[in-house]
């Protein structure tokens, strides 16, 4: 079996000492973060980026997903407890899950959340070693047009699905590519939007962009909005579930995380709709829908289990095509290169260390987040009564000497305050992030790929639709506009995003 | 004919003139650099037809006429909007003047000042166990090389 000797193979590196302290160091950090409101995953992860420049490639990607899925799991924990959801994932927990705490519940739910996220996370894991490998096999026979078609796909696929207006999405895209033109063109060597500045030749960072408007712009967001108007902690009794909890989770499990593994290889689409299609599945075919909204198990099992299976599944199209799904997996892709590695197919067979200890690292973190985290949940809640007025210097101060760690450069300060401000007016117009975040990251990338493409073409632009593959990813991209602007479902996504 | 005042003061109107201008922007910038040919890409070849498409997208979205006019909220606090980004300047300008320690002590202040009401002995308290656990972190942990203190205007 080559899948388990992979598998074996990864463990062999995830579990060494110190990707195992990375690992549980992330989690840590990601689960405090996500238990906190007014900080997300994306700027958290933005902010460790710096931490992980002086550890080696695997050991910082390891320790960058342990903060993504950490976060996954402590905002459930804030939104069972006290119906407070640290990330936008959690909102749908909050119905069920609160309920069940208040019902002196709070226990059984929080464990049927870890362990729903932990078979979601085990059977993700198992798909993606089994499906990752011939993805990218079929991704090596790519050329520079089917590059370019399946990018522009991605990004068409990301902006339509992302919350918020088609269009506007579109053309944050844009927006988002041309931001990523700035610095020296590497064809030409032209310095392009520079303004004569050498600290722009190289280009602007792509942390920065992420701080700014992930960082910067939540907590000045933050401080209107979080605090305001105390909440009751419940209190916790008792964690163990009964037989009866267990047989009604199972199902809901299972379908969560099927429902989410889906969902999840599609770009722009999210854990949040990833939980919220799980519990409108779940309430449909409950035999007591009744019960739904006063404290179902179902209702928290499985949108629990959705979204982290979404979470997980997100990193198939990021590892095996190069190309990020979500904000969090374009911070990924950003701390690939950074370390030096060109993301694509390649990357499973000139760093297998790194694939393969990565998937291996994922299950290892689940499975801490069950044994190590479950017993800390009484600590994670007591953090919640930290008043916000404390944690925003502190995260203000991570975020300076981070950005400022990576070059010694204080223009990339400036650059990040110019994005926090640009971040603020992007959310008062509604314009979603998300689209500009992807375009940005794959702008240098898109271009290469539209220059080489045409240069084997003669300048010729029929390459994009002769090539089967790369028409097969155009007319996807056309469906799925057609598909999207169709009333009916135009309609449906309206409700979800409402 | 919907309300003119509404919909000066709608999200798609400033989105669609957002997208536009910077559309706007990067062409004008852009227009001397070298276009190239298709079977050649120049520099100029790529940004220019992003900023072509912005504008058309940006005029798309201002004029076309939404039945629904959703209207601009603004709901920031204003005191912390001003307050964050003028402390990471300041971080900005005095990291390579007075050190890391002034900079940072600077910045965990100047934010705790966006909040009404922050007792000054727990700014205090805050500002020292910060400034030693960061610098325990990056320059006693990680080995950045970032001086602690210096003087240096000129």
């Amino acid at each position: 079996m080559d899948v388990l000797n992979n598998l074996i193979f990864g463990f062999g590196i995830a579990l060494s000492s110190s990707n195992l302290f990375y690992c549980f160091v992330g989690m840590l950090v990601g689960t405090a973060c996500g238990v906190l409101p007014g900080i997300g995953p994306v700027g958290v992860i933005a902010m460790m980026l710096p931490l992980t420049f002086n550890i080696d490639a695997v050991g910082a990607i390891i320790m960058l997903a342990g903060v993504y899925y950490g976060s996954q799991f402590g905002s459930s924990t804030g939104a069972i407890m006290l119906n407070v959801p640290g990330e936008p994932s959690s909102v749908i927990t909050c119905i069920d899950g609160y309920q069940m705490a208040k019902q002196g519940k709070g226990g059984p739910a929080l464990a049927i959340a870890a362990i729903g996220s932990f078979v979601a996370g085990t059977i993700c894991t198992l798909f993606i070693a089994l499906f990752g490998p011939p993805l990218a096999e079929l991704a090596m026979q790519f050329g520079a047009p089917e590059y370019f078609s399946l990018m522009l796909m991605g990004l068409v696929a990301a902006a339509v699905l992302v919350q918020g207006d088609m269009l506007k999405s579109i053309s944050m895209i844009f927006m988002g590519l041309l931001f990523s033109m700035v610095g020296t063109d590497l064809e030409s060597g032209w310095k392009r939007f520079t303004f004569d500045m050498t600290s722009l030749y190289d280009g602007i960072e792509f942390i920065v962009v992420a701080v700014g408007i992930f960082a910067i712009s939540e907590i000045v967001k933050s401080i209107g909005t979080v605090g305001k108007g105390g909440h009751v902690i419940s209190k916790l009794a008792y964690l163990w579930l009964t037989r009866e909890d267990l047989r009604r989770s199972v199902g809901p499990i299972l379908r969560g995380t099927g429902l989410g593994a889906f969902l999840g290889v599609l770009p722009g689409t999210g854990p949040s709709i990833a939980a919220f299609s799980s519990y409108m599945l779940e309430k449909k075919i409950s035999k007591h829908p009744e019960e739904f909204g006063h404290g179902a198990i179902e209702g928290v099992a499985g949108p629990e289990s959705s979204n982290n299976a979404d979470a997980q599944c997100k990193f198939i199209p990021m590892l095996t095509l190069g190309l990020p799904a979500s904000a969090t997996m374009a911070l990924m892709l950003g701390a690939l290169m950074i370390q030096g590695i060109t993301p694509g197919p390649q990357v499973m067979v000139l760093r297998p260390d790194l694939f393969w200890g990565l998937i291996a690292s994922m299950w290892i973190g689940n499975l801490m987040l069950l044994v190590l985290n479950l017993p800390l949940i009484g600590f994670w809640v007591r953090l919640l009564s930290v008043p916000y007025r404390f944690l925003a210097p502190s995260i203000m101060s991570l975020v300076v000497i981070g950005i400022y760690s990576m070059k010694n450069e204080p223009m990339d300060l400036y650059l990040a305050v110019l994005f926090g401000i640009l971040g603020v007016l992007w959310q008062t117009l509604d314009c979603n992030v998300v689209p500009l975040i992807l375009g940005f990251v794959l702008g240098p990338m898109i271009e290469e790929n539209l220059r080489r493409a045409l240069y084997l073409s003669h300048g010729d632009f029929t390459v994009f639709f002769t090539r089967p593959i790369s028409l097969a990813f155009l007319v996807t991209t056309v469906l799925i506009l057609v598909v999207m602007n169709l009333p009916k479902t135009k309609r449906h996504r309206e409700d979800i995003t409402d | 004919m919907p309300n003119l005042k509404q919909y000066f003061t709608s999200k798609d109107f400033w989105s669609g003139v957002m997208f536009m201008a910077t559309g706007g922007v990067a062409i004008g910038i852009a227009r001397d650099y070298p276009l190239g040919s298709s079977l050649g890409m120049g520099p100029g070849y790529f940004p220019i037809a992003l900023g072509g498409v912005l504008i058309c997208l940006g005029a798309i979205i201002t004029f076309r006429g939404s039945r629904h006019i959703d209207r601009i909220e603004w709901n920031w606090d204003m005191r912390a909007l001003l307050i964050l980004p003028t402390v990471v300047i300041a971080f900005g300008l005095l990291i390579g003047r007075v050190g890391l320690v002034p900079s940072l002590a600077v910045v965990i202040v100047g934010s705790a000042a966006a909040f009404s009401k922050f007792p000054w002995y727990e700014i205090l308290l805050l500002t020292l166990g910060l400034v030693f656990l960061l610098v325990s972190i990056f320059v006693w942990g990680l080995g950045l090389p970032h001086t602690l203190f210096q003087f240096r205007f000129f």
